[in-house]
C-alpha cells in the first residue's frame, strides 16, 4: 500500500502571465495510501499545485506523474482515477441532490450510487432537496460524496472546509476519515488551517510563496524537531539544525531539527513541538532554500498508523486494526 | 451523458416548445381561414391560370388583406438569435461562471466527449425546433408564396434549409461566445451583436449575389399593361442601360428625371414621359434577377455558408474547452 508514489512532481513550475510564478521548482514524491495535507498561506500556490496535480492546469515547466505514469487527463481511464472537490464545492444550480447523484452516475463508469445514497442518508441530507438550497456544510458533503462515489484512487480537495463553520468542518473531516478507512485511497487536501490537518493527515507539504518549504511524514517531522529552551543568549551559531530562534527577556526558545535521541546541551531544556508551531516557524524563515536536516532524513514512515489515532468512530478503528 | 444533457437543457426545451405553441395557435387559426379564402375566392384558380378574368383585381385584394401579416414573418430572421442568446451562450458560460466546469472536467468523461455530446444533442433539438417553425410559417405563407414566389426575404428566411442553418449558426456563435467570455450575460450580448452583424449584411448585401443573377433587358414600356401574372423573380438591381451596355448611375438617372419633369425630381415611377425619353435616347430597362427556380439552389448555398461558419465556430469552442485551464 505504501512505498510507491501516488503523485510525483519533478521541477514543477507554473507561471501566470509573463513573470508571476505561482509555483516554482516543486519536486515532491507523495506516498500512496496517505492523507497528505498541503499547508500554506493564502496565495502560497496551493490551488495551483492541486490543479496541476489533476490536470486542470498545465505546468509551465516540469512534469507530474500519477501512480507511476505521466498524467493522462485526456483519457477516461486517467480521469476515473481522480476525485476532485473544488474550493467552493460547485454543484449544478437547480439540480436536486438526487439529480447530482444521477449526474455522477452517468458521468462515471465506476460510480457507487447505492453507497452515495447510503452515505447521504446517514448524514441526514434529503436527496429530493435542491442542492444549491442546502447549507454550505451539506453542499460540501454532497460534493465529497460525489467525488468518493467515483471510487478514485486519488482524492484531491481544495480548501474543503475553508467556508464551513466549525461543526460542519468536523462533520466533513469525519466523513473523509471514514471514507479513507474504508477504501485504498490517497488523499491530498489543502488548508490554511493547520489544526484541521493535524488531526487527519499523515504527511504534510508546506508551501510558501510558490516554493516547498517543508515536506514529510508528520510523525517524523514532530519527532525530528524540538524546542530548546534555556537562559537568554544571542549566540546560537553553534546549535545544530536551528530553524528559528525567539528570544524573551530572560529565555531563548530555539526550534531545532535534530535526530531523534540526539542529546541536547545541558544548558537547554528540550521539549516536543506541535505541528502548528513547526509550520509557523518554517513560514517565518526568511530564506527560500529548503531547510537541511542536521542528519540524514528519517526512516520510511511506519505504515498508515497516524490517521487511525484520530478516527472517531471506534468500529472503523477496529476494522483497521 | 445524454441524461446530463437532457437534465441541463430540459427547461430551455420546454420554453421553446411553449413559445412555439403560443405562436402556432394563432397561426393555425388565421392560416386555415386564409387557405380556405385562397381557394374559395378563386385566387388559387388565378395562380393556376393567370389569364382568367378579373384575376389582377382578385389577387390584389387578396394580397391587400394578407400580405401585411405575411410580411411580418420577416421577423423570423431574428428568431435564430433566441437560440444563440438563450441556448448557445449559457451552454459553456454558465459552467465557467458557476464553477461547475471544475466538476464537469474531473468526471470520467473527456472534455471532447462532454462537449461534443452536448453540442450534438442540443444542436439536434434546435434544428428540430427550427424545422417545426419553418414548416408552420411556410405552410401559413403558402398562398402568398404561390403568388410572389419564395425568393424574396420574408419567404426565403422562413424556408427550412435557411432557418435550420442560421439557427445552428446562431447557436455556434453563442457557444463560442460563452467559451471566450465565460460570463453568461456578456456572452448573450455578444451573441446578439455578432448575430446581427453577420445576418443583416448577409441578407442585405451578400445573398443577392450568392448566385450570379440573370439579366433581363426590356424596351421602354410604351406597350400596354400585359395583365397580372404570378411574379416569382427576385429583382436585386434594376435601372437603365444604353446601347453600349453602360448602366446609368443614380446621378445620371436623376439628371434625366429632372430634365423630363423640369426640375421636379420628386416625381416617382416611370411615367409615360420618361418612357418616351428612354425610347428616344436609345435607353432600355435592365433588371438583375434571380428566377423562382433558383430557390432551392440558393437555399442550399446560403445554408452551406452558415453551416460552414457554425462548424468553424464550434470547432473553435471545442479547441478552447480542450485547452481550458484554471
Amino acid at each position: 500500500m505504501t512505498g510507491t508514489s501516488a503523485l510525483r512532481f519533478s521541477g514543477l513550475g507554473k507561471r501566470y502571465g509573463r513573470r508571476t510564478w505561482a509555483l516554482r521548482d516543486c519536486s515532491l514524491d507523495l506516498p500512496q495510501g496517505n492523507v497528505i495535507g498541503l499547508v500554506g498561506a493564502n496565495g502560497a500556490g496551493k490551488t495551483t499545485l492541486l490543479q496541476l496535480a489533476i490536470g486542470l492546469l498545465k505546468p509551465t515547466e516540469g512534469t507530474v506523474s500519477m501512480f507511476g505514469r505521466p498524467l493522462r487527463m485526456d483519457s477516461p481511464a486517467g480521469l476515473a482515477e481522480v476525485g476532485f472537490v473544488a474550493q467552493d464545492h460547485p454543484l449544478y444550480r437547480g439540480f436536486s441532490v438526487a439529480d447530482m447523484l444521477r449526474y455522477g452516475n452517468s458521468m462515471n463508469p465506476r460510480f457507487d450510487r447505492p453507497g452515495a445514497e447510503r452515505r447521504l442518508r446517514e448524514l441526514g441530507i434529503p436527496t429530493e432537496h435542491r442542492a444549491d438550497r442546502l447549507s454550505g456544510g451539506q453542499q460540501a458533503q454532497v460534493a465529497l460524496t460525489l467525488a468518493l462515489a467515483k471510487q478514485p484512487r486519488l482524492l484531491v480537495l481544495d480548501e474543503p472546509v475553508a467556508s464551513l463553520d466549525p461543526l460542519a468542518r468536523r462533520e466533513f473531516m469525519k466523513t473523509l476519515v471514514e471514507a479513507v478507512a474504508e477504501a485504498d485511497l490517497t488523499v491530498l487536501l489543502s488548508s490554511h488551517v493547520v489544526t484541521e490537518l493535524e488531526r487527519v493527515c499523515d504527511h504534510v507539504v508546506l508551501l510558501h510563496q510558490g516554493r516547498v518549504r517543508l515536506t514529510g511524514d508528520i510523525d517524523d517531522l514532530i519527532a525530528g524537531h524540538r524546542m530548546l529552551t534555556g537562559p537568554r543568549t544571542d549566540d546560537t551559531a553553534g546549535v545544530a539544525g536551528l530553524i528559528a530562534a525567539t528570544h524573551g527577556t530572560r529565555h531563548s526558545h530555539l526550534l531545532v531539527r535534530q535526530p531523534v535521541g540526539m542529546p541536547a546541551h545541558p544548558r537547554w531544556e528540550a521539549n516536543p513541538v506541535g505541528l502548528e508551531d513547526l509550520v509557523l516557524a518554517y513560514l517565518a524563515r526568511p530564506d527560500t532554500e529548503p531547510p537541511q536536516a542536521a542528519s540524514p532524513p528519517p526512516p520510511e514512515p511506519a505504515g498508515p498508523g497516524r490517521r487511525l489515532s484520530i478516527v472517531t468512530d471506534p468500529s472503523a478503528a477496529e476494522r483497521q486494526a | 451523458m445524454l441524461w446530463v444533457t437532457w437534465r441541463q437543457h430540459r427547461a430551455e426545451l420546454l420554453a421553446c416548445v411553449l413559445l412555439l405553441a403560443c405562436v402556432a395557435v394563432p397561426l393555425l387559426i388565421t392560416g386555415t381561414a386564409m387557405h380556405a379564402e385562397y381557394t374559395a375566392d378563386g385566387v388559387a384558380a388565378c395562380v393556376a391560370n393567370p389569364a382568367g378574368t378579373g384575376c389582377g383585381q382578385l389577387v390584389t385584394q387578396f394580397l391587400d388583406r394578407h400580405s401585411e401579416w405575411g410580411n411580418r414573418f420577416i421577423w423570423v430572421a431574428l428568431l435564430p438569435a433566441l437560440a444563440g442568446v438563450f441556448v448557445g451562450a449559457p451552454l459553456l458560460a454558465r459552467e465557467f461562471e458557476q464553477g461547475t466546469w471544475r466538476l464537469a472536467f474531473t468526471q470520467s468523461v473527456t472534455r471532447t466527449r462532454w462537449l461534443v455530446t452536448r453540442l450534438i444533442a442540443v444542436g439536434a433539438g434546435l434544428a428540430a425546433l427550427a424545422l417545426a417553425c419553418s414548416a408552420l410559417f411556410t405552410w401559413w405563407r403558402a398562398p402568398l408564396d404561390a403568388i410572389d414566389g419564395r425568393m424574396r426575404t420574408t419567404a426565403f428566411v422562413i424556408a427550412a434549409p435557411s432557418l435550420v442553418a442560421v439557427t445552428l449558426f446562431a447557436f455556434a456563435v453563442g457557444v463560442l461566445g460563452g467559451a471566450l467570455l465565460r460570463r453568461t450575460i456578456a456572452a448573450m450580448g455578444a451573441t446578439l451583436a455578432v448575430y446581427l452583424a453577420v445576418r443583416l449584411p448577409m441578407e442585405e448585401a451578400v445573398r443577392p449575389y450568392l448566385l450570379t443573377p440573370l439579366v433581363r433587358i426590356t424596351d421602354p414600356g410604351v406597350t400596354a399593361d400585359p395583365g397580372w401574372r404570378p411574379e416569382h423573380d427576385w429583382v436585386v438591381a434594376d435601372g437603365w442601360i444604353d446601347a453600349t451596355g453602360h448602366r446609368l448611375s443614380d446621378r445620371e438617372e436623376t439628371a434625366i428625371v429632372r430634365e423630363v419633369y423640369g426640375g421636379h425630381e420628386a416625381v416617382y415611377g416611370a411615367g409615360t414621359p420618361i418612357e418616351r425619353y428612354l425610347a428616344d435616347h436609345g435607353l432600355r430597362h435592365y433588371a438583375e434577377y434571380h428566377p423562382g427556380s433558383s430557390f432551392l439552389t440558393m437555399q442550399l448555398v446560403e445554408s452551406a455558408v452558415f453551416l460552414g461558419l457554425a462548424a468553424a465556430l464550434l470547432a473553435a469552442a471545442l479547441w478552447i474547452v480542450r485547452r481550458r485551464t484554471a
